[in-house]
């Protein structure tokens, strides 16, 4: 018999989704598994654009310079009719660094978008294994330099311009945060790191407890860190921009938000993270929902706990951006 | 991560998904939720409104998760005659088949709409779906488990006719707290009486097919029999349990539990839970009574069930390979297995002869058969879930 490993449960509404969607998902990833997963993400472009219609926002293409100046493309997306300056919001997206386009968590978008006003920004940031470290962060600190220096023909704010992202995108967001900083980049009002992967060590009780089990457990953590950082994984050549959870100054930064769930791989780095902001002094919001496995917002939105959860992180938003 | 699974949306309009319903209610009333929580995952499943009265509030929730004003559709203020009325005439008549009401019966619904209420009565009150236009292929079975559901999280309230049965039927409460139940129950704790269990939508009254004991009563509101009746989370699923007088008759598929005196139902549940599990897919009833040592046997065994050659070599074996089996074991003879079975004498002899080398053992022998029928026991043990 195998080692029972004690975890906290998944709260019963969850699980019963978790159950349902299971047969669809395989609840480790390995890097075999990468070139299939891709191919089985739906094809965006149509769907993308139908939904944007649906809620009435407009999406402009733009290829902007990338890490070492190569092209990639951003999305700017705004209501329909808006004019004048607002509030910007730069988003990277989920993904595991190894999946995934510039419109995945496109649903939280459309609220911040249609309620707030703001014009979202949201980079092809180039993925692993074919494009490794420091490429995605590069490219996504490149795209926010870029919406910064264009704030005025996008209407932005230059204020009010925050940087969210949720899984790999939360951990991209929180290193953009750091060259930022650190290269007297764009100031940003805020970074929303929405469960955030920070951490490439694989040393943490929440990363053991969620082996096998659950939404993007300890095997596919494993996988998608692999392919961003190759051999060096794990070792001390690993940049605090790549794996925020190493840097040791966390002076400095914008206010953040992070919020996670009690029962997924991140949630030991997240708050972690959230005790090294305010011990540097910077003002932090964490909520660890209980129960919740990795984006539980986006796979069980009917649930008490993922309403409660946007219901938080939105309040945060607004009440960041002064909206 | 998300975009490999995309969300929980509602299910196939077209093709029966029965399993994703039974597991999804599942594993809401094993995790303790509650009504809201139950009818969030019904709007979620159906794509379209579920709502409840019980007692005297009313619950709408949108296939989003939010709540919606109770008057708008639902029963509500000029609506609540129209809906107490539905409820107490199935009520009376102990129907509890579901019933898809048209607008012009329910007069909460929209004027003119094509809305239909596929409804189902749960005690104090019902629980229904609004759908507009033809009902989808699993607004049937979403609204029975619902209708389980609500009944089953709120019979975990203290004072509930289905709390005290649950605790009767529940052997970690002690003597004190049964002897409660019993007298809330209203039955003679001076007498002997036996629990069956059913598949948890089984309606009670068709079950108990009019040979109705007396000797309980007016426990549960929807059983027009008056046998006490609840639904418990069992680890093989939903069970509805019923006590019964010694004597009273019941039509499968259903498991009898052994006679025990009134205060002793938890044993007769635990072997009336055996015995349904025991039940083939058939209609059958299996009485534990009849089962002497055989269920002591097989319920000692039964985690080591699938450890056990004899049962997995009859796990490996298509289901008419079991059926000859079945036959060849009860038979008095091979040639009348072969009729039984409509097939040729010396073609059954041959296979018998197979069969007996593919065991290692001949099932028409004497020690061959106790063997054959314990493993056979064990297999449909390993293999049991109550249908829904």
């Amino acid at each position: 018999m195998t080692e029972t490993v004690r975890r906290p449960p998944f709260d019963p509404e969850l699980e019963a989704v978790l159950t349902l969607l299971s047969d669809q998902m395989p609840p480790s990833i390995t890097p075999e598994m990468i070139p299939l997963l891709r191919q089985a993400a739906p094809a965006s472009e149509v769907s993308v654009d139908d939904v944007l219609a649906a809620a009435g926002i407009v999406r402009r293409d733009v290829t902007v310079p990338g890490h070492d100046g190569d092209e990639i493309e951003v999305s700017v997306l705004s209501r329909q009719g808006r004019t004048g300056v607002g509030p910007g919001i730069f988003h990277t997206h989920g993904g595991g660094m190894i999946m995934g386009d510039r419109f995945v968590g496109l649903d939280l978008l459309l609220g911040w978008i249609n309620d707030l006003d703001a014009v979202v920004v949201t980079v092809e940031y180039r993925l692993a294994p074919e494009f490794p470290d420091p490429y995605p962060v590069r490219d996504c600190y490149a795209g926010l330099v870029w919406t910064a220096e264009h704030a005025a023909e996008l209407g932005i704010d230059p204020d009010r311009l925050l940087i969210a992202g949720g899984s790999a995108g939360g951990g991209l967001a929180a290193g953009t945060a750091l060259i930022a900083r650190d290269e007297g980049g764009p100031a940003l009002a805020g970074q929303v790191l929405i469960y955030p992967m920070l951490d490439d060590r694989d040393r943490t009780v929440s990363t053991t407890q969620m082996d096998g089990i659950g939404v993007w457990d300890r095997s596919s953590n494993i996988t998608g860190w692999s392919a961003l950082l190759g051999d060096r994984r794990g070792t001390d050549d690993v940049s605090v921009y790549a794996a925020p959870a190493r840097a040791t100054d966390l002076t400095g930064l914008p206010p953040a938000f992070i919020d996670c769930g009690s029962a997924e791989v991140f949630r030991d780095e997240d708050v972690a993270y959230a005790s090294a902001l305010w011990a540097a002094g910077v003002q932090a919001e964490l909520h660890v929902w209980p129960g919740g496995f990795h984006g539980f917002d986006i796979m069980a939105p009917h649930t008490v706990l993922a309403k409660a959860m946007r219901t938080a992180r939105d309040s945060w938003i607004a009440r960041t951006l002064g909206v | 991560m998300q975009e490999l699974v995309g969300r929980l949306t509602a299910l196939d309009p077209a093709a029966s998904e029965s399993l994703k319903v039974v597991t999804y209610f599942d594993v809401l009333v094993a995790g303790g939720v509650g009504l809201q929580a139950l009818l969030r995952g019904a709007a979620v499943l159906s794509g379209t409104v579920a709502g409840a009265v019980v007692g005297r509030r009313t619950y709408r929730v949108g296939p989003d998760g939010g709540r919606l004003p109770d008057g708008a559709v639902g029963p509500g203020s000029g609506t609540g005659a129209g809906a107490e009325t539905g409820t107490g005439t199935e009520t009376g008549t102990g129907a509890a088949g579901t019933a898809v009401v048209g607008a012009a019966e329910a007069p909460a619904a929209t004027a003119g709409s094509r809305e239909h209420r596929i409804s189902r009565p749960v005690a104090d009150g019902r629980v229904w779906l609004e759908r507009e236009g033809s009902a989808h292929a699993n607004d049937d079975m979403v609204v029975e488990r619902l209708a389980l559901a609500v009944d089953l999280v709120r019979a975990r309230h203290d004072g509930e006719p289905g709390s005290s049965l649950a605790t009767l039927i529940d052997a970690a409460r002690d003597v004190g707290e049964r002897r409660i139940a019993l007298s809330r129950l209203r039955l003679d704790p001076a007498r002997a009486y036996r629990v069956a269990a059913l598949p948890a939508s089984r309606d009670v009254s068709a079950a108990l097919s009019g040979t109705v004991s007396g000797d309980a009563s007016g426990a549960e509101p929807r059983n027009a029999s008056g046998a006490p009746s609840t639904v418990v989370a069992t680890p093989d699923g939903l069970v509805r349990a019923v006590v019964l007088g010694r004597d009273t008759g019941i039509t499968g598929p259903a498991g009898l539990g052994l006679v025990q005196p009134a205060d002793r139902l938890a044993e007769s549940f635990r072997t009336a839970l055996l015995a349904l599990r025991l039940s083939s897919a058939s209609s059958a009833v299996v009485d534990a009574g009849d089962l002497g040592v055989v269920l002591a046997a097989v319920g000692a065994l039964e985690h080591v069930a699938t450890q056990q050659p004899d049962v997995v070599a009859l796990s490996r074996l298509d289901t008419r390979t079991r059926a000859v089996l079945d036959e060849l074991a009860a038979a008095e003879s091979v040639r009348a297995a072969a009729t039984a079975l409509g097939m040729h004498h010396s073609t059954l002899q041959v296979r018998h002869d197979a069969l007996t080398t593919e065991l290692g053992y001949d099932p028409r022998s004497l020690h061959g058969r106790a063997r054959f029928q314990l493993a056979r026991l064990l297999l449909r043990l390993a293999e049991a879930r109550p249908a829904g």
